[in-house]
């Protein structure tokens, strides 16, 4: 039995085939893809001028890895993601739990963080641009604004569902604020928060890349798009490529940092 | 004051005097209690049972230091108890264990917040599930054992805080009707080793008088402790004890004092809603 764990909400799956370890499985599936991908190519379903074979792909990829411009594209859509994130989760963990605390505050102000997840932000990005100019600073806000929000709220769902039981054994114990928070609040509301901030983190990549697409000077997705534009489609795939692995990698290593974090895993 | 209260030092009764608890919401005032007062001999047992609603998980609380009374204070050793204190531990009616530490480390926690050393609190904790027999569970989860053994975690995180006082709030209410009664007669084996004040809140009248040395009876709102009925029945209560006629006879005086209660409770409650 193995766990699949979409942000939070862990389900059990029996290994699909036979017995094989989960990991095989996930490795054939992988595998099927790819060769579908190569067959639909390969019997003509799409033209090879739209989307490349996997081989060809694959040929090309130690060519991209080995150039400087790749490197530092990544590089910079990584530093803005992470700049994003970091703001994100800071300020929404911080605005969640403040909220947490003043609830009328927050009783008025709820519409407008639940109304905010339906604004594509996006649409400002051009303001954006035209305040801060071509560079960094508009892509960060942008990526922030859209990953602050799934923050917040995962923060005061966490926070509201503490337990009174524990906030009462906290406070028979005689324990200090931080005493409470570091030892009873916090770890209890690890369930609910990790995913969020893992959430935040999938947002700031996607508003990043997405928005680096539109207008940018450098980054991968600025990257994708000069060359979809130039038809250089195998270059594109290829970078597709990377992006996703990117963003795998940095899921699993989320993973690995929940397993670390969250003892009750262990 | 009592004839203990005098001589609060030697002791460590814990006298409750004449505290008055009203509650303000939505403009409208609830005397929740209207006059308790009592003494709890140390190493006494004292249960407390009354109507539901009528103030018992209240007065828990203002004796825990968690709830200031309106008028009226809790001694200890003739110091005022005003804040909560580590050596009057409780044990909640619902699960309040931590399911992200061992049971070992559950047990540590008053310990590890109180700032004891991590070796001495291990093996303090360690000892205390010896009591409470979970010998054997240390490193297991909450998850991983069942209700009744997770209460039995809750008891030893207070036991091992060595209580000048242990307040239990219906500690056995989630708990179905034999496991309850396992984890009852259990109590009773840990208590009667451990001897330690226990002021204990129960809707069961069974339970009270199988446990206690003395029993509160409080009446409905605004209520005051309507009779103490003392429990002479010999210790260690075994079966013999519990199937004896002078238990059923202390669960009938008890069941005709609460009745009455119970019932006017009910009727008012019944008003209210209609
Ligand atoms: N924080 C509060 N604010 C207002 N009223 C309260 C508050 N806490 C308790 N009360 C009221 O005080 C009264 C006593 O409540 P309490 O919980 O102490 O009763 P109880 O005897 O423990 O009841 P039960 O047997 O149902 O557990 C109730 O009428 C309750 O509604
Ligand atoms: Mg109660």
């Amino acid at each position: 039995m193995s766990v699949l764990d979409l942000g939070g909400i862990r389900m059990s799956i029996r290994p699909a085939l036979g017995r094989m370890p989960a990991w095989a499985t996930r490795v054939v599936v992988v595998a099927a893809l790819l060769t579908a991908w190569h067959l639909a190519v390969a019997g003509g379903l799409v033209s090879s001028l739209t989307v490349p074979a996997p081989l060809d792909c694959l040929r090309r990829l130690p060519g991209i890895l080995g150039t400087a411009a790749f490197w530092s594209d990544a590089a910079r859509s990584l530093r803005t993601t992470v700049e994003a994130f970091a703001a994100a989760a800071a300020i929404g963990v911080l605005a969640g739990a403040l909220l947490t605390r003043l609830p009328v505050v927050a009783r008025i102000l709820e519409p407008y963080i639940v109304g905010a997840y339906a604004v594509p932000v996006v649409v400002f990005y051009p303001t954006f641009l035209v305040v801060f100019g071509l560079g960094t600073a508009p892509i960060v806000l942008t990526a922030f604004l859209m990953a602050v929000v799934p923050v917040l709220m995962t923060t005061m769902v966490a926070l509201s569902e503490l337990r009174p039981t524990h906030r009462k054994l906290a406070r028979s114990l005689a324990c200090t604020r931080w005493q409470a928070f570091r030892s009873i609040l916090l770890p209890s509301a690890l369930p609910l928060l990790l995913p969020g901030l893992k959430l935040g983190f999938v947002y700031a990549m996607a508003a990043t890349v997405g928005v680096e697409f539109i207008v940018a000077d450098a980054g991968l997705g600025f990257r994708i798009g000069e060359l979809y534009r130039n038809f250089e489609t195998v270059d594109m795939y290829v970078h597709i490529l990377a992006m996703i692995a990117v963003a795998a990698g940095f899921n699993s290593l989320f993973n690995l940092l929940e397993r670390v974090i969250r003892k009750d895993l262990a | 004051m009592t004839a203990w209260d005098r001589d609060p030092a030697a002791r460590g009764d814990v006298v409750v005097d004449e505290v008055r608890m009203t509650y303000v919401s939505e403009g409208r005032t609830t005397v929740a209690i209207e006059n308790a007062s009592g003494t709890v001999r140390k190493g006494r047992f004292v249960s407390i049972i009354g109507p539901s609603g009528c103030g018992k998980s209240t007065l828990l609380d203002i004796v825990a230091g968690l709830t200031r009374p309106t008028s009226g204070q809790v001694r200890i050793g003739g110091e005022s108890v005003t804040s909560p204190r580590r050596d009057f531990p409780m044990v909640f009616q619902d699960d309040s264990t931590l399911h992200w530490r061992t049971v070992l480390d559950n047990v540590a926690l008053g310990l590890e917040i109180a700032g004891v050393p991590k070796a001495e609190r291990r093996a303090r904790a360690r000892d205390i599930l010896g009591v409470v027999g979970l010998r054997g569970f240390e490193h297991h989860r909450p998850r991983q054992l069942s209700g009744g053994m997770r209460q039995r975690v809750a008891i030893a995180r207070a036991l091992v805080m060595e209580p000048a006082m242990l307040l239990m709030d219906e500690p056995f209410g989630a708990l179905d009707q034999q496991t309850r009664t396992l984890v009852g007669i259990e109590l009773l084996r840990i208590w009667e080793e451990t001897r330690t004040s226990v002021l204990f809140v129960t809707h069961d009248i069974r339970e009270a008088v199988t446990l206690s040395d003395e029993v509160w009876v409080m009446s409905r709102r605004p209520s005051t402790i309507l009779d103490v009925v003392h429990v002479d029945l010999p210790r260690p209560r075994d079966t013999d004890v519990l199937r004896s006629a002078q238990f059923e006879g202390y669960v009938g005086v008890l069941w005709d004092l609460i009745q009455a209660e119970v019932a006017s409770a009910m009727r008012e409650q019944e008003r209210a809603a209609s």
